[in-house]
């Protein structure tokens, strides 16, 4: 596209117009966000949540930044879903370990 | 039970502390927990499964990167006329076959798991071609956690980077071989 977009003759929809970026590297952040995010949750014996905490605030923020129109959907990343990242921790300091209230176990019996 | 109930000062001074401190309420009030017998399911947590796994990964994350890589491909002012894309659907389904193909070449000896043909098909119909009737479990999503980071690198960039026309060739040229 940037070739075309660069030797755009006159008159051309696209003269004029900046180079496309690959947005993989936007992504890819994200991704690795909610990985670290998802294996931090995991882990047992957590219970400082402040950590978790932080990685969850980063996590929305990135959403946010890289991924801001969502589906298409103007609403953005404000919904409960999402702002569940949020109150994981809270949850893990009343209840415990994460796999305290997992149902994978059952989940896995109809795999 | 007695200890939700149970107003301990001390405990409550020190959520205190720690909400201003991290800036988010730890025990929020929440209407349902207030309604008779209604405190305990209400105060129930959510688990990783479909809070986060499905829910906010599977759900949202996976479904808004492909809407992000077709947003930079289909931008509007990359339209040669009203109906002639710069990146036509023969480039853009070639896309998602990469995507496919880089899913389906994981085997357990290079990257210490197995994802079969079949899974990466499943994976484009579910979130490329929108199948409604098509689900992916809680385990299978995690399989996509721990892959997608290294797959999406550079997806698009031969489109980004290539002449559209000549590449265009190069794929319809690698189709009909």
């Amino acid at each position: 596209m940037n070739h075309q977009i660069a030797s755009a003759p006159v008159g051309s929809p696209l003269r004029g117009l900046k180079p496309i970026e690959d947005p993989s590297d936007e992504i890819i952040e994200v991704h690795v966000s909610a990985l670290k995010w998802n294996i931090l949750q995991r882990r047992f014996g957590l219970v400082a949540s402040d950590l978790l905490q932080q990685n969850s605030v980063e996590l929305l923020e990135l959403l946010k930044s890289n991924l801001p129109e969502k589906n298409g959907d103007a609403s953005g990343w404000n919904f409960e879903r999402a702002h569940s990242i949020l109150h994981n921790p809270r949850e893990i300091l009343l209840f415990g370990w994460s796999e305290n209230f997992s149902t994978q176990v059952i989940v896995k019996i109809h795999i | 039970m007695h200890i939700l109930i149970t107003f301990d000062y001390k405990t409550h001074y020190q959520v205190q502390a720690m909400e201003r401190k991290i800036k988010h309420k730890l025990r929020p009030q929440n209407a349902f927990g207030l309604a008779k017998d209604l405190d305990v399911p209400a105060s129930c947590p959510q688990e990783e499964l479909h809070q986060f796994l499905i829910g906010v990964y599977g759900e949202y994350i996976l479904p808004s990167s492909v809407y992000r890589f077709n947003q930079v491909l289909r931008a509007p002012e990359l339209y040669l006329s009203p109906t002639r894309p710069l990146v036509s659907d023969q480039m853009l389904r070639g896309v998602w076959t990469r995507l496919r193909d880089r899913l389906s070449s994981l085997d357990s000896d290079s990257s210490m798991l197995h994802v079969t043909p079949a899974y990466a098909a499943h994976f484009i119909d579910m979130y490329v071609d929108k199948h409604t009737g098509k689900h992916l479990t809680g385990d299978r999503i995690r399989v996509l956690l721990l892959t997608l980071p290294f797959l999406l690198r550079d997806l698009i960039a031969p489109e980004v980077e290539r002449d559209c026309y000549t590449f265009s060739l190069c794929i319809h040229t690698c189709i009909h071989i």
